[in-house]
């Protein structure tokens, strides 16, 4: 991996970005960044116009010869279809090619809420050291695991340092670190080149979307050993 | 083979590349060839603007023309990701029947024709990929392509309150004004995929050059669009 980590920015950077819009980010990074981007106008804006460079490039430029029977293909297909025009999606079809969504909390981006298969509070949660935090795995691929993290209202985080890269969207509540303070809609970036203990704001309980590409490392030997992040 | 030519200034390279868009967008318009390399690149958008407006009440016509536009330059694209020339053609097929069938769906005020076509050729062309990777991981498992759902094409997020018209001027006059090294890069990052490593090996470059002409014509690009030199 040779992009640039984003730390303390907030917001992924142009490498990220470009990767996302590219279709080249991992499963999980995808989740993360288009999660971030329902937050994030700016972002959006910024995604959007790196889709328009991409689309303007590939619009003008390298055609390739196309065998002439696709396009009677595509004809045959189309009038067995009817238009689209006469022959609307109706808005059961569109209900029923949605999958029924179990989680309806309006502050969980759409993206992610389809994933999950209930509420969050009903979601078959894993308890992580005491009953202040716990984790809701969501899939994992490519060398890459995501999933949900739910820490308490003035809750602290394991001191932990980072093999690979850890990247965190704050969905619901806040918390600091030595890197800075964030809240919800901050999309935040760590490295091996940083170590740190992020502490949940004492108002509300914080939940957050990560995805890891090397498993963290808990500093202390009793966490060590009960380290469920150990495995990637 | 259109490529946008005509237009020869350096903006990015020079000192002037600091000044406001405002500016710029004076400076570009005051040549009259290059007023015309953007006129007509204008002109594609809003054609295939009507096209598709065409298309959307069950016009053959229109949907011959833009098919005539678009498959060989998606063949291009969806060769260049490494698909054969049999499955680009399916894969061609399959995002211009969606397009037919999601015409009335696509709005002009959110995204050029080119980006709301790409977006469907670029997540019809990963999921492919995807699928192709996972049967070479099951050997034999014979997992059928569910096709493209409205979710996949219907992504945008609402309440983004922006106008894309002016976004598109500001993304042609960017590629417009990019270097011959600037654009080369930028077309093999964005129309091959390339990532930074192989665009340095196939240049022969550093790779710290590579990164940084892209970071330098994408931050640039950031600040056309956003006016931040930097996430905030």
């Amino acid at each position: 991996m040779t992009h640039t980590i984003p730390h303390a920015l907030h917001h992924p950077n142009e490498d990220w970005l470009s990767d996302y819009v590219r279709g080249q980010t991992s499963e999980g990074m995808n989740l993360l960044i288009s999660s971030h981007l329902s937050f994030c106008p700016k972002c959006q804006r910024l995604a959007d116009g790196l889709e328009g460079l991409a689309s303007t490039i590939i619009a003008s430029a390298y055609p390739e010869p196309v065998s002439k029977n696709i396009w009677d293909s595509c004809l045959a297909k189309i009038q067995n279809l009817g238009s689209a025009a006469s022959n609307p999606p109706t808005t059961e079809q569109i209900a029923a090619k949605t999958p029924t969504i179990a989680c309806n909390d309006p502050a969980i981006p759409y993206n992610l809420r389809k994933l999950l298969p209930a509420e969050i509070d009903q979601l078959p949660w894993k308890y992580f050291v005491g009953k202040t935090i716990k984790e809701y795995k969501i899939g994992k691929d490519d060398g890459w695991r995501w999933g949900l993290v739910y820490t308490k209202a003035g809750g602290k985080l394991p001191y932990h340092s980072h093999r690979g890269i850890e990247a965190t969207l704050i969905l619901k509540g806040r918390f600091s670190d030595n890197t800075g303070s964030y809240k919800a809609g901050d999309f935040v970036m760590c490295d091996q080149t940083i170590t740190h203990q992020p502490m949940m704001g004492v108002e509300d309980d914080c939940l957050c979307l990560y995805a890891l590409n090397a498993p963290i490392q808990f500093k202390g030997s009793f966490l060590r050993l009960a380290n469920p992040f150990l495995r990637i | 083979m259109v490529r946008i030519n005509g237009i020869t200034s350096s903006f990015l390279k020079g000192p002037t590349a600091h000044k406001p868009v405002v500016k710029r967008l004076i400076l570009l318009a005051s040549t009259p060839s290059e007023q015309f390399a953007l006129t007509s690149l204008s002109k594609q958008v809003h054609q295939e603007m009507a096209w598709l407006k065409g298309i959307a009440q069950g016009n053959v016509e229109d949907f011959k023309h833009l098919f005539g536009f678009y498959a060989p330059r998606l063949k291009g694209y969806l060769r260049h990701l490494g698909f054969s020339n049999s499955v680009a053609e399916e894969l061609i097929q399959e995002v211009m029947i969606s397009v037919w069938r999601f015409a009335a769906q696509y709005n002009p005020s959110l995204a050029m024709p080119s980006t709301w076509i790409y977006r469907i050729a670029r997540n019809r062309g990963i999921d492919e990929l995807r699928r192709l990777k996972r049967q070479q991981a099951i050997i034999g498992s014979e997992q059928g392509y569910a096709g493209l759902n409205y979710d996949s094409i219907c992504h945008y997020t609402p309440g983004v309150e922006y106008s894309s018209s002016n976004d598109h001027q500001k993304i042609l006059l960017f590629l417009a004004e990019l270097s011959p090294n600037q654009r080369q890069t930028i077309e093999m990052f964005f129309f091959a995929n390339k990532s930074h490593s192989m665009i340095a090996k196939e240049l022969g470059l550093p790779l710290g050059t590579i990164k940084s002409r892209l970071r330098l014509a994408l931050g640039h690009l950031r600040k056309i669009l956003i006016g931040e030199e930097n996430p905030q």
